[in-house]
C-alpha cells in the first residue's frame, strides 16, 4: 500500500510539472522558426540566432533580415529560398530533401530496418536450434526444465 | 623547467615504446625477465607524465611566455584558478592532459590486476603501452607544449578564451577525459582475453567495472558541457548536436549499450562476440571522437584548430581496426555463446532490443556527424545537418528506449510467463496511462511531451514496485522501511544501482521533454521599459558598469515581478576581455524547480543604441541536473560489492551449474 502511495505520489510530482507546462502549446515565433533553420554563415555552423562571436561579419545582418522577412506575408519555404539565393545552400540547417541530400534522411531508416531484421533473424534462429532438442526431450526433461525455468523465475523475483 | 618537462615528456615516450617493443619480444619469445621489465616500464610511464604536467602547470603559473603553448592561452591576470584550465585549454596541452590521464589509468589498471588476473596483466601492460605511445609521439613530435616561441618572450600572453573563464571548464574537460580515455583499460582487457582466448567469465567483471567507471565520468562529462553551454553560450539551451557534443555521445550510447548486453554475458553466457565488439566499437569512437575535435574536418564551437594532425589519428584509427579485426577473426571460435535465447518474452530480448536502439541511435548520430564531409566529397558542397535531422530520428528512438528502461527489469531471465507480465505491468502501465491522460485533460497536445511524461510515469511506477516489493518482504521481518531500503539495496547493488541511475535517466529525460515548452521573446529594454514572459514581469532598472585587469563588465539591471510583487533583481551582462578583445555575454538564471528564467543582455541595437534583452524561459530544465546526480549516485551505489547475496547467488548458480550440465545445455 505504502509502495502505491509512494508511486503516487511521484506520478503528482509529473502531473505537477505538467499541470505547470498546461496549455503551453503555443508554437514558436515565426522568427525563432525560420531562424532555426538557417545557420550562420561565417564559418562557425552555429545556428543564426545562436552564433555569438565577437565581430561576426555575418549574424548581425542576418538575424536583421530573418526578423524582416519573417513579418512578410511569404511562406516560410519561399522566404528560406530568399535566404539561398543570397548565401547559397550552406545557409540552410538541415540538408533538403532533393537529390543527394535525400540520402542523408533515408540512412537512419534504412540501419533501422536492416537492425530489425538482424534482430529478428537472431531471435528465430534460436528459435529454430532449440526446437529439435524439445521435440526430443521426454516428458521427465521437459518437466525438470519447467521446473529450472520456473526455480529461475521465482528466484529472481524472491528478494 | 621548461626542458625538465620535455625530457619528462620524451622519457615518458621512450618508456611507453619500450613498453610495448620489450613487452612483445617478451610475450613472444617466452622471455619471463623481458616482460617483467616491460611492464614496469609501463608503469613508470605514469611519474614521467605526471613530471612533464606539473613542469608545464609551473611554467604557467610563472607566465612564462616563452613557451609558446603560454603564450598563447595565458595572460598575467588571468586568475589563478583559471589557470589549470590552460592545460586543457589548447591542442597541445590538452593532449598532454590525454597522456596524463592514461598514464594514471593505466598505472592503477596494472597495479591493481597483478594478483587478479595474472594472465592478462603482460598483454594489458603492451596494449597500453601501445596507446600510450601513439599520443606520446603526438606529444614530443607534433605538438609540443614545451615548444618556445623563436624570437622574442611577449610581455604578455594572449590570454584563455573567454568562454573557456568559468567554474564549469574547471571541471568539464578532465571529467569528460576521465571517461573518453576510461574506455581504453576495458578495451585493452577485452583485447587481451580475446587474444590469449579466455573464456568470457574470466575478463568480463574487470571489463565491466572500468566500463561502469568510464561511464560515469562520461555521462557526468556529457552533462557539464551542457550545463557548460547553458550557462554560458546565451542561446537558452544545453545540446545542439554539435559534432563534438556527439562525438561524445557516440562512446556514450555504445558504452552503455555494453553494460546492459554484459550482464548476458555474465547471467548466460550468451553474445561473447557481440559484447566484444560492442567494447571495440566503443574505444574506436573514443579516438574518433578525438580525430573530430583535433583535425579540423567539422567546425565546431568545441574544435581545436585545424591542422595536420588529423592524419595521425587516422593512422592510428586504421590501425586500432585492423588489429581488432584481426584478432577477432583469429579467435571468435573461443566467443561462443554458452546458451541460447528460449523467448522473446525474456530479458535478454529486452537487452537485445535496447541494444538494436542504442546502436540505430548511435549510427544515426554518426551518420549526421559525417554527413557534412561526405556531402562535401561526393557533391563538393558542405551541407549542415542540424537539430531537425537529430531530433526527428533520435526522439522516437529514445522514446521506446524509455519503453525499455520500464519493461526490461520486469521481465524474468529465460522466460517470462503471460501471468507475471499481467501482475507486473497491469499498475506501471494504467499508470502512465492515466498520467498521459490526465495532461491531455489539462490542454496538453503535443504527441511527443505526451508519450515522454506517461512513459516516465511508468518507468517510476515499475522502479518503486521493484523497490517496494523487496523492501515490504523485509520491513514485515521487523525492519523500517528505510533500513529495508538500505538493506535490500546493499544485498544486490548493481541491481538496485541500476534502478537508481534508471531513475537519474528518468528525470533527465523529463527536463528534455520540458523543452517542447520553452519560450522566448527579444526586445529593446531601454530604462523602465517592461517585457512580458510566462508569467514574470520584466522591468529595466538601469545599467551598471565595472572594469578590473582582465576585463570590463557593462550589465543590464532587471527587476523580476511575478503576480504583481517582486520575485528577484537579475543582471544580465556582457564582459569585453582585454588580453584576447573579445567580448562575452554573461547569462543571469532565476532557477526554480518547474522552470528557468533565462536573461541574455544582447548588446546595443546599432540603429537606436539601446540596450536589446533576450529573455527565455526554460521549464523543467533543472530536472536534468539533478538526474545527473542521481545517475552518479546510482553508479557508486552499483559499484559497491554486494553484502553476501550477490556472492552466494553466484556460488550457488556455479554450483547448480556444475551439477545438472545437461539441463543448462538442454535449456
Amino acid at each position: 500500500m505504502r509502495a502505491r502511495l509512494r508511486t503516487l505520489a511521484l506520478v503528482g510530482l509529473l502531473l505537477g510539472g505538467g499541470w505547470a507546462l498546461r496549455g503551453d502549446g503555443t508554437q514558436p515565433s515565426r522568427y525563432q522558426r525560420l531562424g532555426e533553420q538557417l545557420i550562420c554563415t561565417c564559418g562557425c555552423t552555429q545556428g543564426a540566432l545562436v552564433c555569438n562571436h565577437v565581430g561576426c561579419p555575418v549574424v548581425t545582418q542576418m538575424q536583421a533580415e530573418i526578423r524582416q522577412r519573417a513579418q512578410s506575408t511569404d511562406s516560410d519555404d519561399l522566404v528560406l529560398q530568399s535566404f539561398v539565393q543570397e548565401y547559397g545552400t550552406q545557409v540552410l540547417a538541415n540538408p533538403t530533401h532533393q537529390g543527394f541530400n535525400q540520402v542523408a534522411w533515408v540512412m537512419p531508416w534504412v540501419a533501422l530496418g536492416l537492425g530489425l531484421l538482424l534482430v529478428l533473424w537472431y531471435v528465430r534462429r534460436w528459435h529454430h536450434r532449440q526446437a529439435a532438442p524439445a521435440v526430443a526431450a521426454d516428458a521427465g526433461v521437459q518437466a525438470l526444465i519447467q521446473r529450472e525455468i520456473q526455480a529461475e523465475i521465482d528466484k529472481e523475483w524472491e528478494v | 623547467m621548461q626542458i625538465f618537462g620535455a625530457y619528462a615528456l620524451l622519457l615518458a615516450f621512450v618508456l611507453a615504446c619500450y613498453g610495448l617493443v620489450a613487452g612483445l619480444v617478451g610475450l613472444g619469445l617466452q622471455r619471463a625477465r623481458v616482460a617483467a621489465s616491460a611492464q614496469r616500464a609501463s608503469l613508470m610511464v605514469f611519474p614521467a607524465v605526471a613530471a612533464a604536467a606539473v613542469s608545464l602547470l609551473g611554467l604557467i603559473f610563472h607566465n612564462d611566455f616563452s613557451v609558446a603553448y603560454i603564450a598563447e592561452h595565458s595572460n598575467r591576470a588571468l586568475p589563478f584558478y583559471y589557470k589549470f584550465a590552460v592545460l586543457w585549454s589548447g591542442q597541445e596541452g590538452s593532449l598532454l592532459f590525454w597522456s596524463l590521464v592514461l598514464a594514471g589509468y593505466s598505472f592503477i589498471a596494472l597495479l591493481t590486476s597483478g594478483r587478479k588476473h595474472p594472465g592478462l596483466r603482460p598483454l594489458v601492460a603492451v596494449i597500453l603501452s601501445g596507446i600510450q605511445a601513439f599520443f606520446l609521439l603526438l606529444n614530443n613530435f607534433v605538438a609540443s607544449p614545451f615548444s618556445t616561441i623563436p624570437v622574442g618572450t611577449p610581455a604578455d600572453g594572449s590570454g584563455l578564451n573567454p568562454l573557456l573563464q568559468y567554474t564549469q571548464m574547471d571541471i568539464h574537460p578532465p571529467i569528460l577525459y576521465l571517461g573518453y580515455i576510461g574506455f581504453s583499460i576495458p578495451f585493452a582487457f577485452a583485447l587481451a582475453a580475446v587474444i590469449k582466448k579466455m573464456p568470457g567469465d574470466r575478463w568480463i567483471q574487470v571489463t565491466r567495472l572500468w566500463s561502469m567507471v568510464a561511464w560515469a565520468f562520461l555521462t557526468v562529462g556529457i552533462v557539464l558541457g551542457g550545463y557548460w553551454a547553458y550557462k554560458v553560450l546565451g542561446w537558452g539551451g544545453y545540446w545542439a548536436w554539435d559534432p563534438v557534443e556527439n562525438a561524445a555521445f557516440l562512446p556514450w550510447l555504445t558504452g552503455t549499450a555494453f553494460l546492459h548486453s554484459v550482464m548476458m554475458q555474465e547471467k548466460r553466457g550468451m553474445l561473447k562476440v557481440w559484447n566484444v565488439g560492442l567494447i571495440f566499437a566503443t574505444f574506436f569512437l573514443t579516438i574518433f571522437g578525438t580525430f573530430l575535435t583535433r583535425s579540423g574536418v567539422i567546425s565546431s564551437v568545441h574544435a581545436f584548430a585545424q591542422s595536420s594532425i588529423g592524419n595521425y589519428f587516422v593512422a592510428f584509427l586504421f590501425v586500432v581496426a585492423a588489429l581488432c579485426l584481426f584478432v577477432f577473426f583469429l579467435n571468435r571460435k573461443a566467443l561462443k555463446s554458452d546458451n541460447q535465447l528460449e523467448s522473446t518474452v525474456s530479458r535478454e530480448s529486452g537487452f537485445l532490443f535496447n541494444n538494436f536502439v542504442l546502436l540505430v541511435a548511435a549510427f544515426a548520430i554518426l551518420w549526421g556527424t559525417i554527413f557534412p564531409v561526405l556531402s562535401e566529397a561526393i557533391q563538393g558542397e558542405k551541407i549542415t545537418v542540424g537539430r531537425e535531422f537529430f531530433d526527428r530520428i533520435n526522439v522516437p528512438l529514445f522514446l521506446f528506449l524509455l519503453f525499455l528502461t520500464g519493461v526490461g527489469p520486469l521481465l524474468a531471465w529465460r522466460r517470462t510467463s503471460v501471468g507475471s507480465l499481467r501482475r507486473n505491468f497491469l499498475w506501471p502501465a494504467l499508470l502512465g496511462v492515466a498520467t498521459a491522460g490526465t495532461l491531455i485533460g489539462l490542454g496538453m497536445r503535443q504527441p511527443y511531451p505526451l508519450v515522454s511524461f506517461g512513459l516516465s510515469a511508468f518507468v517510476i511506477a515499475t522502479i518503486t514496485m521493484e523497490f517496494g516489493r523487496g523492501a515490504r518482504v523485509l520491513a514485515s521481518h521487523g525492519r523500517s522501511l528505510p533500513a529495508a531500503l538500505l538493506h535490500l539495496t546493499l544485498r544486490n547493488t548493481r541491481r538496485y544501482g541500476g534502478y537508481i541511475i534508471h531513475i537519474g535517466i528518468i528525470l533527465i529525460a523529463i527536463g528534455i521533454t520540458g523543452s517542447a515548452f520553452n519560450k522566448d521573446v527579444e526586445a529593446a529594454m531601454p530604462y523602465q521599459a517592461t517585457m512580458q514572459i510566462g508569467s514574470y514581469k520584466l522591468v529595466s532598472q538601469s545599467y551598471t558598469q565595472d572594469d578590473n585587469p582582465n576585463y570590463s563588465t557593462e550589465a543590464e539591471i532587471i527587476q523580476v515581478q511575478q503576480n504583481g510583487r517582486t520575485v528577484a533583481t537579475m543582471y544580465p551582462s556582457r564582459r569585453f576581455y582585454k588580453a584576447s578583445n573579445q567580448a562575452q555575454s554573461m547569462v543571469a538564471i532565476r532557477s526554480r524547480p518547474l522552470e528557468d528564467l533565462y536573461l541574455v543582455y544582447a548588446g546595443d541595437d546599432p540603429n537606436t543604441h539601446q540596450p536589446i534583452l533576450h529573455a527565455y524561459l526554460n521549464p523543467l530544465i533543472s530536472w536534468i541536473w539533478i538526474g545527473a546526480l542521481v545517475v552518479v549516485f546510482g553508479t557508486l551505489v552499483a559499484l559497491v560489492p554486494s553484502r553476501g547475496a550477490d556472492s552466494s547467488r553466484r556460488q550457488s548458480a556455479a554450483q547448480a551449474q556444475e551439477a545438472a550440465p545437461e539441463v543448462a545445455v538442454a535449456g
